[in-house]
């Protein structure tokens, strides 16, 4: 579908690089590992702005992940796609936080366990 | 060179985000998360993507947590008191999930990747522009999160209205807009 980052060389360079960097799979556990600890954060901390911060590294490991793949298989879609997912995560924090100053002002609280106006 | 930048960054990275989750401060937190994001952007430096590191010191680092520093500061959350983490059974409950979580995508890593292509040939920064402003689906996607972006702007102006407020807040039917003076 896209064009390919780069171009093909000669099989003894791509060998001799090859030998220098970092294999995929190390950039994978690192991302798991970043996103892992994003899903801890979320699931263990009960104040909603640390819970927004831990989903945007779960974001930003997934992005780590996009990227490593794009280079993986040459393929630009990839890097196109962590753009995308800034541009969301931009529009998420600014409806998020926008949703924090009014729940601030409406409990005085972030604490989402004294959040339940709509909980039965 | 890139090892040593990998295993460099990926430390700082993982620290940082082990301090941020753990951290009782909310700016403390922050300024833990833009480490997070800046060694990201060494990374993706690293991986051949220096447009998305520019974007992501940019965008992230400077735009977005400025933007959480600032509703920080304005609400004033203090550090978190009285709040004893490792005495809460959702904590373990929490830490058990993630660990399911964790199992899952470290065992989806598979060995079987094909080697890292070698850098060199096409640039990386125009084929990159070119490809998301011309390739159509790229490009309807980027149409679409215009109009994303648009929405959250009309979202976040309304919800930080002073009247939007106060009519959540008096949990009554909506309440005529009153004209701010």
């Amino acid at each position: 579908m896209l064009q390919p980052i780069h171009q093909p060389t000669p099989h003894s360079r791509t060998r001799e690089l090859e030998s220098r960097m970092i294999p995929t799979e190390q950039y994978l556990v690192l991302s798991a590992a970043l996103f892992v600890i994003g899903a801890a954060g979320v699931l263990i901390r009960r104040n909603a702005i640390f819970m927004l911060m831990s989903i945007e590294l779960m974001l930003n490991a997934v992005n780590l992940a996009f990227v490593a793949f794009a280079r993986n298989w040459g393929d630009l879609a990839g890097q196109a796609f962590v753009l995308f997912v800034m541009t969301v995560a931009a529009a998420e924090v600014a409806v998020g936080l926008a949703l924090m100053v009014v729940l601030f002002r409406v409990k005085n609280t972030l604490d989402t366990d004294h959040t339940d106006l709509l909980r039965w | 060179m890139e090892t040593a930048a990998f295993y460099g960054l990926g430390t700082v990275s993982v620290v940082c985000a082990l301090a941020m989750i753990l951290s009782r401060h909310p700016v403390y937190a922050a300024i833990y998360l833009i480490g997070v994001l800046l060694s990201l952007a060494g990374l993706f430096v690293v991986l051949d993507a220096p447009l998305l590191g520019v974007f992501q010191v940019l965008v992230y680092a400077g735009a977005i947590m400025v933007l959480y520093l600032f509703v920080i500061m304005l609400l004033n959350l203090e550090r978190e008191s009285g709040i004893k983490l490792w005495k809460n059974w959702r904590t373990y409950v929490g830490l058990a999930l993630t660990g399911v979580v964790g199992i899952m995508s470290l065992s989806s890593v598979e060995q079987s990747f094909r080697h890292p292509s070698a850098p060199g040939g096409l640039e990386p920064v125009k084929s990159f522009s070119t490809a998301l402003f011309t390739d159509p689906p790229l490009l309807l996607i980027v149409e679409l999160l215009s109009v994303l972006l648009l929405v959250a702007v009309v979202g976040a102006a309304y919800l930080g209205k002073k009247s939007g407020g106060a009519d959540v807040a008096a949990d009554t039917p909506a309440n005529p807009p009153q004209q701010n003076a």
